[in-house]
């Protein structure tokens, strides 16, 4: 394990923010750290990386402790803040260099690694132009490229992919997993599908509490076996077609209108439910059968969904 | 070295922000060139209001006296070596006309001579009476040029009244100036304060350097690689020494330019501006220890701008409350400001010839109020913006 988090604690006022947070992350894994806002994820980061003191609790680094003013591994850290944090008034080559420099990297190396990302990242063009010339897209890109220019062992990645166009989010996408096994990444997000495609291993939070920790099929499999199967009728028909499944075999439930059901056999059951719907006179608006996905598991777990 | 490292980065920062760094050099040489327009073309003329409703006189001997007028004629004789008169001389069309003058301080002084006057002196001379002649002076006391003129004014009556009547002062008054070899005028005395004035602009220069790391999260990026408070400060205070001794240079290249020239050493005298600076970069940590970011600055952050402009002495002299005393030297409240004891020591170099051995009071006030702002500023912006929260 490079990184340990045991009972992690912070409290602002009577909001407990981090609630007894513990767990660990791999070496060269690619970490999703998930949870609506509020949820802690961005204090945590800040306790992990060393920027904020918890109330309890500890974070350890390769086996060294965090401690005040700082963490002995500080330097091995990157991280990419969830806002835009450039220096505007320089140019995109000039702050790498200064940031690369300030871990002491020799001023010829930061460079070469500087020019390296910008290629990377696509503000190769870009390079002597003033950061604040940017565009927001571009600026968020730079954001990134500002917390890998020193070569860290661990980045940080606090939303990394808002404010991207969609091309930016696949170039950072398609960086991020090329880093699978020679860099861990601990990313934050509240994008499913970003998490769902990148993460070797996903941590869920909620209220500052850890929900769920595994592997993203293992966490999806605890939905059940299967894809998802969703029935949309009109008004308040969904609470009468559930009562009329009642001696069904299979689990169905009820999410908003939605009548929700995770099945191996959607084929066999769906013809039964039809004829539900039919012998009922109720009213189809909207029949699908999709992926499970980490949102399923969000809202099974806390009964309302990441973005609410 | 992390410092040179951070010193380049904010030095080449404060050059792309090309306005403000042009704003904080040319604040001083504005300034010098204000008042050398106001104050520093020669000596200062008083605005003088004279009602002369003298009637005159007839003498014993035949002679007509009009002694009102004869008195007039001295004020406007009165001149400087340069051949300046001292007075601008007018006549207002009544006495509340005159007063209404001095209210607007369109005029220094307003003098009324009386219908009686040369008759009343007539009779003196004649020995008919011992009534002296009166004059009346009105002027606001609240303005030193009122002051200064009616010595002046006072000055000439006297002399043309004793001569006039043969009488002796009974008092022989012998002036001596304490200037170097030259004699100052109002505009050499203003040099020190306005060259003090380049050294505040710091103030802000350094705070935004400062304040914009906290203001842009930039600080947590620092804070990460391990920046310490010292070095991120140390940097940062090098940097607006640089910009500080420029705009000192600026302003007194700007003096030197109207005329204004030292009288004393030019090396210590940038040696204080650099003491003077370091010290208004101390108080500027705390400034930015206080604020969060730019926009504080240009708000909240003024007030301690003015606060040394006004009670270092910059902008006008004012009382001065004795804080304590220390062997012959008396320590006032405004020296709490470094940038008060500044101005003396420069007032002393430029304009009194002083050595660094008659600057031991003001020399040892900064380097003491310096370290204490500076260790507070330190200490503050490291608890407020640098430390794990």
């Amino acid at each position: 394990m490079i990184l340990e988090v045991s009972h992690l604690s912070k409290a602002y006022g009577d909001v407990r923010a981090v609630d007894d947070l513990s767990f660990s992350v791999r070496s060269g894994e690619i970490f999703g750290f998930l949870g609506p806002n509020g949820a802690g994820k961005t204090t945590t980061i800040k306790m992990m990386c060393g920027l904020l003191r918890s109330d309890q609790g500890s974070v350890t680094i390769k086996g060294s402790a965090l401690h005040e003013g700082g963490w002995k591994g500080s330097r091995r850290i990157g991280v990419c803040p969830q806002h835009i944090v450039i220096w505007e008034m320089m140019t995109c080559m000039e702050q790498l260099e200064f940031m690369g420099r300030m871990y002491d990297i020799e001023a010829k190396r930061a460079r070469r690694k500087a020019g390296e990302l910008l290629e990377v990242f696509g503000l190769a063009q870009k390079k002597n132009k003033l950061a604040r010339t940017l565009s927001g897209g571009m600026q968020r890109r730079l954001n990134i490229v500002l917390a890998l220019v020193h070569e860290p062992e661990i980045l940080f990645l606090d939303e990394p992919q808002a404010g991207l166009d969609p091309q930016s989010r696949v170039l950072v996408r398609d960086y991020v997993k090329s880093l699978a096994g020679t860099m861990t990444v601990i990313l934050t997000t509240h994008d499913m599908e970003e998490a769902e495609k990148l993460s070797d291993r996903v941590c869920i939070i909620d209220g500052g509490k850890l929900l769920v920790l595994d592997t993203v099929e293992n966490i999806k499999n605890q939905l059940g076996q299967g894809d998802f199967f969703e029935i949309e009728l009109a008004g308040n028909q969904g609470r009468e077609l559930l009562a009329l499944l009642q001696g069904s075999p299979e689990r169905f439930r009820l999410q908003g209108q939605t009548l929700q059901l995770v099945s191996h056999d959607a084929v066999t059951i769906l013809p039964q439910v039809l004829q539900a719907i039919k012998e009922h006179g109720l009213h189809l608006e909207n029949l699908r059968i999709r992926k499970k996905n980490l949102e399923d598991v969000f809202i099974s777990l806390t009964g309302r969904g990441l973005r609410q | 070295m992390r410092i040179l490292v951070y010193l380049r980065k904010t030095f080449v920062e404060n050059l792309r922000e090309w306005k403000i760094l042009i704003i904080t050099l040319a604040f001083g040489p504005f300034f010098v060139y204000m008042m050398y327009a106001y104050f520093g073309t020669t000596t200062p003329s008083y605005n003088l209001l004279v009602l002369n409703r003298d009637r005159g006189a007839d003498l014993a001997d035949g002679r007509r006296l009009q002694a009102g007028g004869a008195l007039l004629s001295e004020w406007a004789k009165i001149a400087y070596p340069d051949g300046k008169a001292v007075f601008a001389i007018a006549a207002p069309a009544s006495l509340p006309a005159g007063e209404k003058a001095l209210k607007n301080r369109d005029a220094d002084l307003l003098l009324f001579i009386p219908e009686d006057f040369s008759e009343v002196l007539k009779n003196f001379l004649e020995k008919k009476s011992l009534r002296l002649p009166r004059l009346t002076r009105s002027g606001d006391h609240g303005n030193a040029r009122c002051l200064v003129a009616g010595s002046f004014a006072d000055y000439v009556a006297f002399t043309y009244i004793s001569q006039l009547t043969a009488t002796t002062l009974p008092l022989d008054i012998d002036f001596r100036k304490i200037s170097a070899a030259r004699s100052l005028n109002d505009f050499d005395l203003y040099v020190p304060a306005l060259l003090v004035l380049a050294i505040i602009m710091v103030l802000f220069t350094a705070a935004a350097s400062i304040i914009k790391e906290v203001d842009k999260g930039t600080i947590s990026r620092l804070m990460l690689s391990r920046l310490s408070t010292f070095e991120f400060l140390s940097a940062i205070s090098i940097n607006q020494l640089l910009i500080g001794s420029a705009a000192l240079a600026l302003t007194f290249l700007a003096a030197v330019h109207v005329g204004y020239r030292s009288a004393g050493s030019l090396p210590l005298f940038f040696a204080v501006g650099a003491l003077s600076c370091v010290s208004v970069i101390a108080i500027s940590l705390i400034v930015a220890a206080l604020l969060k970011s730019i926009f504080e600055l240009l708000t909240v952050g003024v007030f301690p701008f003015f606060l040394l402009m006004f009670f270092s002495e910059s902008m006008m002299p004012l009382p001065r409350w004795v804080l304590f005393r220390l062997s012959t030297h008396n320590y006032y409240v405004n020296d709490l400001l470094p940038t008060s004891l500044t101005v003396k020591a420069f007032n002393k170099i430029l304009n009194f010839q002083a050595g660094p051995g008659d600057l031991v009071f003001e020399l040892g006030g900064m380097v003491f109020l310096t370290l204490v702002y500076f260790a507070f500023g330190v200490w503050l912006f490291r608890r407020r913006h640098m430390r794990i929260h």
